[in-house]
């Protein structure tokens, strides 16, 4: 027998009104807000933040691929105290929940934004151990289950009462030892999957399409790995948190992850064709919801 | 605003690989401003990104009636967007397979236009330069020029400018009609031999016709305008308050086309104390500021109205998305 959902969760103490997220790196306050009012989802995650500014890779920065799309942004952001006043700040006026999304080059980096964090007014931090597009730092901790390990137990040191979720890697062996590895660690929750790496090259050229050479795969092409991630992970922890996310377009996609195990599910991509799709995917997973109870399933 | 299907009007071919697009949409055409842009999305779920396409038209049903000389309007432009794209790959090509009666889904219109700064007002000349599927969106600008001169309404009013365009083909020019309608000369250069009165790059053109040009003396060095109405329009602005509020400058250039065009335009108006709007083009993932993907250096010009984030790195640049913080900037602040 199916499962049965509320519409609302409950993600290591944060109510949410909804199940539906805005992944990291598809959200900006200022020009998304335009679009729909981030009180309207379950969580707004912002895009990953270091201590000081970094100012990401050269273009072209995306490319197309079959249902999919390749991106290497380079985890450009205005640094923590640009974060703190002008991302963090109007969320947080505007009443939304809001998830951190931490990144460093060095465990020291991760350390400062969670300090610095630990006393804002923010509801979740992601710890960003999977990006794909940055020289040090990033994946570099997400793809051994000990050096992630060791970063999430700094980590939690630092972050006071923040629940720490923990952002994972597709781009290794085995997801469910790393996720086995945080969470011994002391993560709260985990957020999967991050993008998959690829690469397109340009035929007239012969040279990679993106300046980067690399970059992170994602859209609905990625949509059956990471369900099938959550569900493997769901398997080997069957209490921990899990924000689903890959390849959601619809209402429909957000319920197969819920089923394969997931508490929450976050909206990255679909959010780049469509300024408006988290609150539509919302809606769509929450007529679902109420037809499953309205029919008993 | 938000993404809609719009009904296709027309979708047809106006030169080679070139189409022009219409489609019904009242409320976009009647917001839209010169060097915006529309996102197209394609049909199917395989190709996801959007095709940014910049606005070559926006026939709002009062505005082209306010001026006659701003051309034609016919009850079939009322009301409609029009953009003109070139097929180069999948995308386009599967626009340009798109038939009237369809309909396409769009997000606009999005971005800074031309005229879209703090303290623009009419200037008493505008140079147009303009290469390949750069030149539709100039027209644009033309007739919306010649909409806002003297009207009323929001409008900017004021003399009319003299528009002078400079468009730079590769083969047959096209669209020239069109720029007669609404601008007072119209030069046009080809990179293939006779198929222009001018052989050569559009900076080669401006060189030739007005080579002596600067910011604050309109010359007659292109030539006698056409028609009389041209002088009759000028003679209102002679105060000088153009020069004052707009940047400056009597003369306003707006550029549109290839990089390298783009970056010549600057260099000739940069020499010559001429402010420039430019629009640049950037891959983009999300077309309206979400993501970052569109990032473009820009160096600090502090007697500019500029848009978006001001330079902190110690070399004086900053990072700027195109498609919300441009996609028009000065000329003086890419970093080329
Ligand atoms: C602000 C802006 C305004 C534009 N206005 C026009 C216009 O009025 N008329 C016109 O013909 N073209 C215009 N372009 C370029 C146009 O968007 C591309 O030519 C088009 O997206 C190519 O799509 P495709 O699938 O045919 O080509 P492909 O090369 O197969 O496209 C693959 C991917 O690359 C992107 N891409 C390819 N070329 C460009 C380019 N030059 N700039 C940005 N992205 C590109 C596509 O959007 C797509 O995501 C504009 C671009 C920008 C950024
Ligand atoms: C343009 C772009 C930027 C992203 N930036 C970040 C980031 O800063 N931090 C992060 O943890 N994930 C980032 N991601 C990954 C997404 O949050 C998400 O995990 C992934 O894209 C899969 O979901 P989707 O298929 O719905 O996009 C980014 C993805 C995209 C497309
Ligand atoms: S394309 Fe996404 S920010 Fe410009």
């Amino acid at each position: 027998m199916k499962k049965q959902f509320d519409v609302g969760v409950d993600i290591c103490g944060v109510p949410w009104k909804n199940r539906i997220a805005a992944a990291s790196g598809t959200y900006n306050f200022r020009e998304s807000s335009r679009y729909y009012d981030p009180a309207e989802i379950g969580c707004i995650t912002t895009k990953g933040v270091s201590p000081e500014p970094w100012a990401g890779n050269e273009t072209p920065k995306v490319a197309e691929t079959p249902g999919g799309m390749l991106n290497a942004i380079g985890l450009a952001n205005r640094g923590l105290k640009g974060y703190l006043s002008h991302d963090l700040k109007p969320l947080k006026d505007a009443g939304a929940t809001v998830m951190a999304n931490v990144v460093g080059h060095t465990t020291e980096e991760y350390c400062a934004v969670a300090e610095g964090l630990a006393d804002s007014d923010v509801d979740l931090l992601e710890l960003n151990i999977s990006c794909p597009n940055v020289k040090e730092g990033g994946i570099a901790f997400g793809t051994d289950p000990r050096t992630a390990a060791a970063l999430v137990r700094e980590v939690k040191k630092r972050s006071g009462r923040k629940p720490v979720l923990v952002k994972l890697s597709p781009n290794v062996t085995s997801i469910t030892d790393i996720a086995k590895a945080v969470c011994d660690a002391g993560a709260d929750g985990l957020s999967l999957i991050n993008t998959l790496i690829g690469m397109r090259i340009d035929l007239k050229t012969g040279e990679p399409v993106l300046a980067n050479g690399t970059g992170g795969l994602s859209g609905p092409a990625i949509h059956p790995v990471a369900i099938r991630m959550v569900y493997e992970v769901r398997k080997a922890l069957p209490s921990i948190p899990i924000i689903g996310m890959g390849g959601v377009m619809t209402g429909a996609d957000a319920y197969e992850f819920l089923l394969a195990g997931a508490d929450a599910v976050a909206v990255g991509t679909a959010a780049l064709l469509d300024p408006a799709a988290p609150p539509r995917i919302a809606r769509e997973l929450e007529t679902i919801l109420f037809d499953n109870r309205a029919n008993g399933v | 605003m938000r993404k809609e299907s719009y009904a296709i009007v027309s979708n047809a071919c106006v030169a080679d690989g070139v189409f022009e697009m219409r489609i019904a949409a009242p409320e976009m055409a009647a917001g839209a401003t010169p060097g915006q842009f529309v996102n197209l999305y394609l049909p199917g779920g395989a190709m996801l990104l959007p095709r940014p396409i910049s606005i070559a038209g926006a026939d709002a049903d009062e505005g082209a009636a306010t001026d006659p000389s701003a051309g034609a309007a016919t009850d079939a432009d009322a009301g409609t967007v029009t953009l003109t794209y070139a097929v180069v790959g999948a995308g386009t090509a599967a626009l340009a397979a798109m038939r009237a009666g369809e309909t396409v889904d769009a997000l606009g219109p999005l971005g800074i236009g031309f005229f879209d700064y703090h303290g623009f007002v009419l200037p008493r000349r505008v140079l147009l330069i303009g290469g390949g599927v750069g030149i539709p969106p100039l027209r644009f600008a033309a007739k919306w020029l010649r909409g806002q001169a003297g009207g009323g309404g929001d409008s900017a009013g004021g003399a009319a400018p003299r528009i002078d365009a400079f468009l730079g083909f590769r083969a047959e020019p096209w669209y020239l009609a069109e720029f007669e309608a609404v601008c007072d000369q119209v030069h046009a250069s080809s990179d293939t031999a006779g198929a222009a009165p001018f052989h050569g790059n559009v900076v080669d053109l401006l060189n030739a016709r007005c080579a002596d040009l600067t910011s604050n003396e309109p010359t007659e060095a292109g030539g006698e305008p056409a028609g009389e109405s041209a002088d009759a329009r000028h003679s209102g602005s002679s105060d000088g308050s153009a020069a004052e509020g707009n940047v400056g400058s009597d003369i306003l250039a707006l550029a549109c086309g290839p990089r390298p065009m783009l970056a010549a335009a600057a260099a000739w108006c940069a020499a010559r104390g001429i402010p420039l709007r430019t629009s640049l083009e950037e891959r983009m993932g999300c077309g309206y500021g979400a993501c970052a993907a569109c990032t473009c250096r820009m160096r600090a010009v502090p007697h500019l109205p500029t848009e978006g984030p001001k330079p902190q790195t110690p070399d004086g640049t900053v990072r700027k998305k195109v498609c919300a913080h441009g996609p028009v900037f000065w000329g003086e602040e890419v970093v080329w």
